[in-house]
């Protein structure tokens, strides 16, 4: 099950490259496999069983014996969300595609290489397998911004590329420390299995092996102030790669926080929780104070989402910082947040291309007023931003409200100072949202056309799981709190 | 020598290198202290071999020689081998005898490509 | 003396006369059908000598004379190696010789040589042996070099690289010498013992002579300065051969005679070389960074793989010797892929300058995917065969305690990275002055299609590849100290 899920899309690739020299027919194939892929997630989601702990649909073979690496996936409540995240966007992320008529055949594979390698990222339970897949999501994306984007993207492509290096070295260090800290015969490089071990005493201190993994994985997050790749990656990036972008390959980074940070490092996450609460605080802020300058439309919700991972990093600090008033919730509010984020910022990006498509600008004050000519758009800009400054209903005021009650107890004047972040939020989107959609219409927007049903298709994917979470939580939170209780438990 | 030191050993390499390079100095410098020098046009010349060369130093001759010269060299050295050869094969194995022949075989091969190939036409 | 273990490379030899035949008998006015004929002749044969071999020899080990010349899995697994590579080189020549190249079939014949001259040296197990094996394939190689029509470049690189080969062949035969003078035999085996008990000074001399004659075969630094050079003059295809061939052969002698006969005097070596293979990693990745064209290019990247390769040797443990052949497999296939792909590249555009590789990707898609896959794996990118061969290599050496050397190579890795990239944002990025797509005949097309399978075989799944080299490692079991 999970290989399938996971090589699909690869298998897809190839289908692509061989049969799509038309461009109709490329989109066609990838279309069937990301539907085939979201249909696949959909039922390994639903099929989860919620009651049991520890992995399921677990697959394992040997995969290099000399180094007993194992081809190793399981999915557990923690990252079975995140799958099926990872289906939805794919779909979004295919039907935003759709007019792409440049190179189409190598675009949509190397799209649906992309999603295999985050797949691989997220159910990889064997730190070799994770790190392959990492460093795989690279190549597409590199290729994806930087040939088919807009702006400097080449400088945008090569900064993507450079910070992830710079973060995945470091990452590859600290799994080869860990593996070497054992006598021969016990050595492993099995998630699971070191989650049981006492990693205290390594070959370097403990916490230069979490800060390697750390520093890999705030890159990717992004974290302040290792975040600025970001901006410029998803303003030159193709509307489909921003989705996926803000979608899931961020999750990937507070993914690798939670699973390999938290559940390895338990010690090490109390120890460092108020730093990361800081820099978290401090890039939910920050963040949203740049986005209130800025007039790109796309920059903007990038450095939106600098903001909203903040959250990430402080929930999962609350868990580290509680010591004995353990409150778990902190840290399902994290995770909730990666999946919340991901469908809404993907919709925000969404809407964003659209109106680009359009207009051929994102330059905030050339527009105005564009809610009479393309409400469809509007509407799924206007749900997107609404749920993402937290407006109850929505699944964004869950996870935010989860952060600030777990985090609440445990680090006071920071969790003030990041609500404030909210505050900010709401600032920033409502007042992009007056200046975009309405007000009084420039006369050169009136020939604009409304989304087709196929834009409407990618919004709705998008917008389901948006209410779906928010009116009942518990679809999501009951999963979360099953994966999370084996990691929580290590604390305190 | 048993049992010294590694770095020793590599001291001993490096005193090599040492003395090598200062007999090679020693032995320029005792020529140029010891050596008479009674300068003549014909010393000066590049090759004292009793001819004067020709007009110049750089003048090009026929590369032909050059092939005729291998070949020639080839079966010297075939010679060189067949001595010793005929000397013991008949008290060895009888593969030392096939092993010649196909040592020559190998050889007439080259001189056949040859020929076919034109190299021994004077053109 | 059991010659019927030596039939393959008595075959081999067989197959180069029969292809200097043939084309003495073809007229001399048809040079597309004597290409063409003889070139099919040199592929067909050493597939079917490939192919024989793997029945034939299976089960059949043994040795010949007094340890003069060793028929193991560790020397057939080299054999595979090279016969495979010799294909793949024929078949990237036949339509690079057909234009550029004035005697075919001289050119394939010596090809075929210089493979015997790699296989012999893989199962020699005596330093006399090693040393003729070596100068085989050295002048095969050396008039190879040279074989590019009306290129002055080409003169100029087979002359370096005579002189600068005849200069190390006769230091490794000093060393030779000087290695014989006290103990009295040639054999690597024989050596070992003699080496533990009396490492003198003359040995220590010998022995690093030796060494420094090998590392100008395998371009280790401060050896290397001949490869850029005779890289960049040399007929591509030759270039492949180069880099691959002769450099897999070396390290098979290499691998065994450090083995065999430095095992015991491991401590007195391991320093001096893991020194060498330092800087070899570093002034290879280092000097490749300014590079322009992109023959050189690969000459210094390949003197950076030389640099990691050799931390396998330093390391000399059961599992640095797997993760050596196993990087060496994993190259072959990489670089081959690479040079496939350049020479497809090049032979139509003309350029060799990465320059001129801009814009490459819309014109001939498939051959810089296979380009940019290549060059991943040589930086070492995961899913090709590089990260895993580099994995494993890293991974042996740290655990022979050689940290150091492999933060030194991690480090290279990263730098690397960045040159390769280099090629590939030219390929993707840049925009060619001819927008004109290039044809990638279809000979080409399935060679490539075939090493780049190999690049990602081994990157996916190295499991099968690690298990039959490991059986040809096991040959070294009995050597002390390991």
């Amino acid at each position: 099950m999970l290989t399938t899920i996971v090589f699909l899309p690869i298998a897809a690739a190839i289908l692509v490259l061989i049969a799509g020299r038309d461009a109709r027919v490329a989109r066609a194939i990838a279309v069937i496999a990301v539907i085939a892929e979201l249909a696949l997630t959909g039922i390994l989601f639903a099929s989860f069983d919620r009651q049991a702990a520890g992995f399921q649909f677990v697959e394992r073979a040997p995969w290099i014996p000399a180094f007993d690496i194992n081809y190793h996936l399981g999915v557990d409540g923690l990252n079975a969300p995140l799958v099926l995240l990872n289906g939805i966007l794919g779909v979004a992320a295919v039907l935003v595609s759709w007019r792409i008529t440049h190179r189409a055949r190598e675009y949509f594979a190397w799209l649906l290489v992309l999603q295999s390698a985050v797949f691989g990222v997220f159910v990889s339970l064997d730190l070799i397998l994770f790190f392959v897949f990492w460093e795989l999501e690279l190549i597409p994306m590199f290729l994806l911004i930087s040939i088919w984007g807009t702006g400097r993207r080449e400088y945008s492509a090569m900064k993507f590329l450079l910070y992830t290096l710079f973060g995945s070295a470091f990452m590859f260090a600290a799994i080869i420390v860990l593996y070497f800290s054992f006598p021969a015969g016990e050595r492993t490089f099995d998630i699971t299995a070191l989650a049981s071990r006492d990693l205290s005493a390594l070959l370097i201190p403990t916490a230069l092996v979490f800060g390697g993994f750390l520093v890999a994985f705030a890159v990717k997050l992004p974290l302040f102030p290792v975040h600025t790749w970001l901006p410029d990656a998803h303003t030159d990036a193709p509307t489909a790669v921003s989705v996926m972008l803000a979608g899931v390959l961020l999750k990937m980074g507070g993914y690798g926080l939670i699973r390999i940070n938290a559940g390895l490092f338990p010690n090490e996450m109390a120890r460092f929780a108020l730093p990361i609460a800081v820099l978290a605080v401090i890039g939910v802020l920050y963040g949203a104070f740049i986005v209130m300058r800025q007039s790109d439309l796309k920059r903007m919700v990038a450095y939106s989402s600098v903001s909203h991972m903040g959250y990430v990093g402080l929930g999962l600090a609350s868990l580290g910082a509680s010591g004995a008033a353990l409150t778990p919730v902190g840290l399902q509010g994290a995770a909730l947040q990666l999946f919340t984020h991901g469908t809404i910022t993907g919709l925000l990006f969404v809407a964003v291309g659209l109106i680009y498509e359009r207009a051929h600008t994102r330059h905030i004050p050339d527009m105005g007023g564009l809610m009479g000519r393309v409400p469809l758009i509007g509407i799924g800009f206007m749900l997107a931003g609404l749920a993402s400054l937290g407006l109850p209903s929505t699944s964004g005021f869950i996870a935010e409200i989860l952060v600030f009650l777990g985090t609440f107890p445990v680090f006071g004047w920071i969790t003030g100072a990041a609500a404030f972040g909210v505050v900010l939020a709401a600032g920033y989107i409502l007042w992009a949202a007056q200046r975009t959609l309405f007000g009084p219409r420039p006369a050169r927007w009136d020939h604009l056309r409304d989304a087709s049903a196929v834009d409407v298709a990618a919004m709705a994917v998008l917008i389901v799981p948006i209410l779906a979470v928010g009116l009942y939580p518990r679809l999501l939170t009951d999963v979360f709190s099953v994966g999370l209780v084996p990691i929580i438990s290590r604390f305190g | 020598m048993p049992g010294d030191g590694f770095a020793l050993d590599w001291v001993t390499v490096a005193v090599t290198i040492v003395v090598g390079f200062a007999a090679m100095g020693a032995a320029f410098l005792a020529n140029a202290v010891l050596a008479p020098r009674r300068p003549s046009v014909d010393k000066a010349t590049p090759y004292e071999s009793g001819i004067r060369p020709g007009p110049l130093g750089w003048s090009q001759f026929n590369a032909r020689y050059y092939l005729f010269a291998i070949l020639f060299l080839i079966f010297d050295v075939e010679a060189v081998f067949l001595f010793p050869w005929a000397l013991v094969f008949l008290q060895t194995a009888s593969y030392v005898f096939y092993a010649m022949l196909l040592f020559i075989g190998i050889l007439f091969f080259g001189v056949l490509y040859a020929w076919r190939k034109g190299v021994l036409e004077w053109r | 003396m059991n010659f019927s273990l030596i039939w393959p490379e008595v075959l081999i030899a067989a197959l180069g006369f029969i292809i200097l035949t043939v084309d003495l008998v073809l007229p001399r006015s048809q040079e597309r059908r004597r290409n063409v004929v003889t070139g099919s002749i040199a592929a067909a044969g050493m597939l079917a000598i490939l192919v024989f071999s793997i029945f034939y020899l299976r089960g059949r080990v043994g040795v010949l004379g007094a340890d003069l010349y060793l028929a193991d899995r560790f020397a057939l697994a080299f054999k595979f190696m090279f016969l495979g590579a010799g294909i793949a080189v024929v078949l990237m020549s036949i339509e690079y010789v057909g234009s550029r190249i004035r005697h075919p079939g001289e050119y394939y014949a010596l090809l075929v040589f210089s493979v015997l001259g790699a296989v012999l040296l893989a199962g020699a197990g005596d330093l006399l042996v090693a040393y003729i094996s070596l100068e085989l394939l050295s002048f095969s190689l050396y008039i190879l070099v040279a074989m590019s029509r009306g290129d002055r470049r080409s003169a100029e690189a087979s002359t370096k690289y005579i002189l600068l080969g005849a200069l190390s062949s006769a230091l490794m035969l000093y060393g030779i010498s000087m290695l014989y003078g006290p103990s009295g035999t040639t054999s690597f085996r024989g050596l070992a013992g003699f080496l533990f008990y009396n490492f003198s000074p003359t040995v220590a001399v010998g022995f690093a002579l030796f060494v420094a004659g090998l590392g100008f075969k395998l371009s280790v630094v401060p050896f290397h300065l001949w490869a850029p050079d005779v890289y960049e003059g040399a007929p591509t295809p030759v270039t492949a051969h180069i880099s691959v061939l002769s450099k897999a052969a070396a390290f098979a002698l290499a691998l065994r005679f450090f083995i065999e006969a430095g095992s015991p005097t491991h401590e007195r070596w391991a320093l001096a070389l893991a020194v060498l293979a330092a800087l070899t990693m570093a002034v290879g990745t280092l000097t490749a960074l300014p590079q322009r064209n992109i023959k050189r290019l690969m000459a210094y990247s390949s003197i950076a793989q030389v640099g990691f390769v050799l931390m396998g040797i330093v390391a000399n443990t059961p599992l640095a010797t797997d993760a050596v052949l196993l990087h060496l497999a994993g190259y072959a296939f990489t670089n081959l892929a690479a040079f496939m792909a350049i020479i497809a590249l090049e032979h139509r555009t003309g350029n060799e300058e990465i320059a001129g590789f801009a814009g490459l990707a819309a014109r001939a898609p498939f051959a810089a995917m296979v380009l940019s896959a290549a060059l991943f794996s040589l930086a070492g990118l995961p899913f090709f065969a590089g990260f895993v061969t580099k994995f494993y290599l890293f991974t042996a050496t740290a655990d022979a305690g050689y940290i150091w050397l492999v933060v030194v190579a991690v480090l290279g890795s990263l730098i690397s990275l960045y040159y390769y990239i280099m090629v590939m944002k030219q390929m993707y990025m840049g925009t060619a002055a001819d927008g004109k797509p290039l044809a990638v005949s279809r000979l080409t097309f399935a060679t490539l299609l075939l090493l780049f399978a190999g690049i990602v075989a081994i990157g996916i799944y190295p499991a099968p590849f690690a298990e039959a080299l490991e059986s040809a490692t096991a040959v070294f079991a009995p050597f002390a100290g390991r």
